[in-house]
């Protein structure tokens, strides 16, 4: 089965780059959310050579969804762009369940918004029927993150990005209209986020957010053969981010040429690249 | 209804050919069903040669040849239920050109082809989304196209001299980066000899 997964990867992401640096995987139990996380760990290269030295972070959701592997590819996609010289060394945390199958399934609990609309409901009920973003939010900043402060050297909320494809980029996007609370990243990249969940209830939401008091940029992407769906909202979604001109929010929105599986690669890619660009 | 077709599977066919050398040519018209991405429906065109190679009239075995043209749509009102209560309308298109090359083996009426098939897909994207809480109202358009390549299995039933039942399973090498080809698809149709 394992082989079988592994087969559908290389046709959906191709072949990934290289993962270099040290990786390391551990579990982390979480009373807010009721269960425990798989956590899979890439420090660069460079890591070990000077104790001192600070690391921005990337916080991958669907770490270990089967067919797109999301922490393998946004790893190699840092190990790589920071080889040419393109990126700044990076920590890269995938946050994933115990298994494959198992993150299909829980991934709705955790990255699905609570539902309000009873059109939507009536067909997502059974799909996602513990709909639970905020406690999977409140796990991140309560628990994942002074976890992951205690034991690497990160330079801090300004320098950490969340990254999220599909329903996770669904939660990118809640996640960043909850920035003014206490910002626990200062970028956001969403793929292909799932913006129809709940007749697109997070896009009032992130409308309603005031002018922010601290940086923060949002890279939001989709692909040109997904559809009208996914194209029409994040479209829209864009036009009204961007007539609202808030000052401290830098915001770009790309399409590539792929179906919503094949978005995972060239948006993270750019979107480590939008980012944490330019070596130091 | 079993024991006919079987008792028809097991009668020999009318005028089998015996002999070496371009032994049938026909022309095929098949509905077609495809499910990768989305759903898709269609038609497909084919015209078909079989060159005999070995083998006699009751058993034998054969080069087959086949040219293919189809076209399938994918309606998004398919899915379009998974978004209300945004509205979700139009169709992708999706245009192929095939030529598959394999053996093809003959029993009785029967023939079944194992068959490499190498190709170009187009597909189109022409839908809109339409959300009244937002008041989105935006159409969406887009295109991509890329080689396929892919096995077929390809069974014909003699019904006539002249006519068969025909159906193939296309099994693609899919694209999921992409979408633009089906994971599989299937047809069904009939062929008319000539």
């Amino acid at each position: 089965m394992r082989w079988c997964w592994l087969f559908v990867s290389l046709l959906v992401v191709g072949c990934s780059p290289p993962v270099t640096g040290r990786t390391e995987e551990f579990e982390l139990a979480s009373e807010r959310v009721g269960d425990s996380f798989r956590l899979f760990v890439r420090l660069p290269p460079d890591y070990d050579v000077d104790a001192a030295r600070r690391f921005p972070l990337v916080v991958q959701l669907d770490a270990n969804l089967p067919t797109l592997e999301e922490f393998s590819a946004t790893a190699g996609q840092a190990s790589e762009l920071e080889a040419t010289g393109a990126l700044s060394s990076v920590i890269v945390v995938g946050v994933g369940y115990r298994s494959g199958p198992e993150a299909q399934r829980l991934r709705m609990r955790d990255l699905a918004l609570p539902m309000e609309n009873e059109v939507f409901l009536q067909t997502w009920r059974d799909v996602a029927p513990n709909a639970a973003a905020p406690a999977f939010y409140a796990f991140l900043r309560d628990e994942l993150m002074p976890e992951l402060t205690a034991r690497y050297r990160l330079e801090g909320a300004q320098r950490t990005a969340l990254f999220g494809h599909s329903m996770g980029g669904l939660f990118t996007v809640y996640a960043a209209s909850r920035h003014q609370e206490a910002p626990l990243f200062s970028s956001y990249v969403a793929a292909s986020p799932s913006l129809f969940w709940d007749d697109a209830q997070v896009i009032t939401r992130f409308e309603a957010l005031p002018e922010l008091s601290s940086p923060a940029s949002l890279f939001i992407t989709h692909g040109s053969l997904e559809g009208p769906v996914m194209a029409g909202f994040v479209e829209a979604f864009s036009a009204r981010t961007r007539a609202s001109a808030r000052a401290q929010l830098r915001f770009e929105h790309r399409f590539y040429e792929v179906g919503h599986l094949g978005s995972t690669t060239p948006s993270f890619r750019d979107g480590l690249l939008f980012t944490f660009g330019g070596a130091e | 209804m079993s024991a006919l077709v079987l008792a028809m599977l097991l009668s020999t066919a009318p005028d089998a050919p015996t002999v070496a050398g371009l032994s049938e040519t026909d022309l095929e018209l098949a509905a077609v069903g495809g499910f990768g991405e989305r759903w898709s429906v269609g038609g497909l065109l084919a015209l078909n040669a079989r060159w005999l190679a070995w083998g006699r009239q009751s058993i034998n075995g054969g080069l087959e040849v086949s040219v293919l043209v189809g076209y399938q749509n994918e309606p998004h009102s398919f899915y379009a239920s998974n978004f209300a209560p945004s509205r979700e309308t139009g169709a992708n298109h999706r245009t192929e050109v095939f030529v598959t090359v394999g053996h093809g083996l003959r029993v009785k009426r029967l023939t079944v082809g194992t068959h490499f098939f190498i190709g170009w897909t187009q597909l189109t994207l022409d839908g809109r989304l339409q959300n009244e809480r937002l008041g989105i109202d935006r159409l969406t358009t887009g295109s991509g196209s890329e080689l396929t390549v892919g096995a077929v299995l390809h069974a014909r039933f003699r019904l006539t001299d002249r006519v068969s039942l025909s159906g193939r399973v296309f099994a693609p090498v899919p694209n999921l980066r992409t979408g633009i080809n089906s994971y599989v698809m299937a047809s069904l149709g009939v062929s008319v000899g000539f």
